[in-house]
């Protein structure tokens, strides 16, 4: 049976251990098997605001925003598989798959995000 | 006009011409006894897979009955089999886009694109109900007469969610993008089905416009930043409404509109157009 648990890395995997030690008190028959952690959020915010319209324009067809339906627009980054959802106040939340060592992979994220993002939205600040 | 004869014997056998003599028009309006054209209506090869089968009608006289009063023969074995759900997803769109007056540019664009998509099979587990209604909306936006969601929501069976996951799913699948909604593309309509002068409306698309030009309201839908625009006008005019009705008709919350209409209310005095006669002044207009 498989469980998902959000949380830091460690809590995540003391959680699951927690919630897989309830189910052996319950008397079934458990093994705790192949922890990984396939999903990472960041969150970061930018010190401009974003002017969502322009930002979508310049940079069809990666961006897409639908005000009725998200108010952040998504941009996604095909060869990494990433997608950073940048909001009009200028926070970024950027969710990525787990391609090697997870750490790198959060630290990295932001950075290359955030040097790209610069240079697209010079032209689109509030 | 000549009638083309498809023989059938299991597996097609050939055409044979067999009336050479030119056909009737139907002129006019009235319905005569006999109708003598003997092709009737054109046929929309295009969408339907174009197949020319031969259709029992209900039968007239007395020998199509048999003992049971049940129709002697009966209709349409297998027509069109594998294009069926096509066919019951066309006449779901045409009913949907009669409901809200849809012109029939917009329901062609939508039949052309359930096509595609239905096609495609790339949306095959999805609902068809739920591709029309997300075609539906994508052939208004196309057309450069969006409606938003929840218009479409109400004359639809699918909830707002699914038609929006299936509208980004079609995009994907189609690779089109679709331009971004302004607030002046719902001015018209909203301000028509509120009865408001054109005055009122062209004061709201300019107030609309202005507040979004001068980034008053970032990350505000455009829709809510159109009915605040919209109370604004309409307060200031002879002909007000309030928040309620205004969000009624664009299908926002009233709370929403007062959001929206606290960011714009500081600049008021500049977000009117120059020639506005106003019947409120602007420091008379409600503070919420």
């Amino acid at each position: 049976c498989k469980i998902n648990c959000t949380g830091f890395e460690e809590e995540a995997k003391l959680g699951a251990r927690r919630l897989a030690r309830c189910l052996q008190k319950l008397g079934f028959k458990v093994r705790f098997s192949a922890f990984r952690v396939v999903n990472v959020l960041a969150v970061c915010s930018m010190p401009f605001a974003v002017h969502l319209v322009d930002f979508t324009k310049n940079n069809r067809p990666i961006a897409s925003y639908e005000p009725e339906l998200h108010p952040a627009a998504t941009y996604r980054i095909k060869n990494l598989k990433a997608t950073v959802q940048v909001f009009s106040t200028g926070s970024l939340t950027v969710t990525g798959m787990l391609l090697s060592h997870h750490h790198t992979h959060t630290h990295t994220h932001t950075p290359t995000f955030l040097a790209v993002l610069y240079l697209q939205l010079e032209g689109t600040q509030a | 006009c000549i009638i083309v004869y498809k023989i059938y014997n299991g597996t097609y056998q050939g055409d044979r011409v067999i009336d050479v003599g030119s056909e009737w028009r139907t002129f006019s309006n009235e319905k005569a006894l006999k109708d003598p054209s003997r092709v009737g209506d054109a046929q929309n090869p295009l969408l339907n897979g174009g197949d020319l089968t031969t259709m029992i009608s209900r039968g007239t006289g007395a020998a199509s009955f048999d003992e049971f009063g049940n129709s002697k023969y009966q209709n349409r074995r297998t027509m069109s089999s594998s294009d069926r759900a096509m066919l019951n997803a066309f006449k779901e769109i045409s009913t949907m886009a009669d409901r809200i007056n849809l012109p029939r540019n917009i329901v062609d664009r939508t039949n052309n694109l359930f096509k595609q998509v239905y096609e495609q099979k790339s949306l095959k587990g999805r609902a068809n109900d739920a591709i029309a209604s997300a075609c539906l909306y994508i052939a208004c936006r196309q057309e450069g007469v969006p409606r938003t969601f929840k218009e479409i929501c109400a004359v639809s069976r699918i909830s707002k969610k699914e038609i929006g996951r299936c509208f980004k799913l079609i995009l994907k699948a189609l690779e089109t993008s679709v331009d971004l909604i302004t607030t002046g593309d719902f001015m018209s309509r909203f301000c028509s089905n509120l009865g408001l002068p054109k005055q009122v409306q062209m004061a709201a698309t300019f107030i609309a416009r202005k507040a979004v030009e001068l980034d008053l309201v970032p990350g505000r839908s455009p829709i809510s930043v159109a009915a605040a625009a919209i109370y604004m006008a309409s307060q200031a005019s002879a002909e007000k409404k309030t928040q309620k009705e205004i969000g009624d008709i664009a299908g926002v919350a009233d709370v929403t509109i007062r959001q929206s209409y606290r960011l714009i209310y500081p600049r008021a005095a500049e977000l009117f157009p120059p020639d506005f006669k106003f019947d409120t002044p602007v420091d008379k207009l409600p503070q919420l």
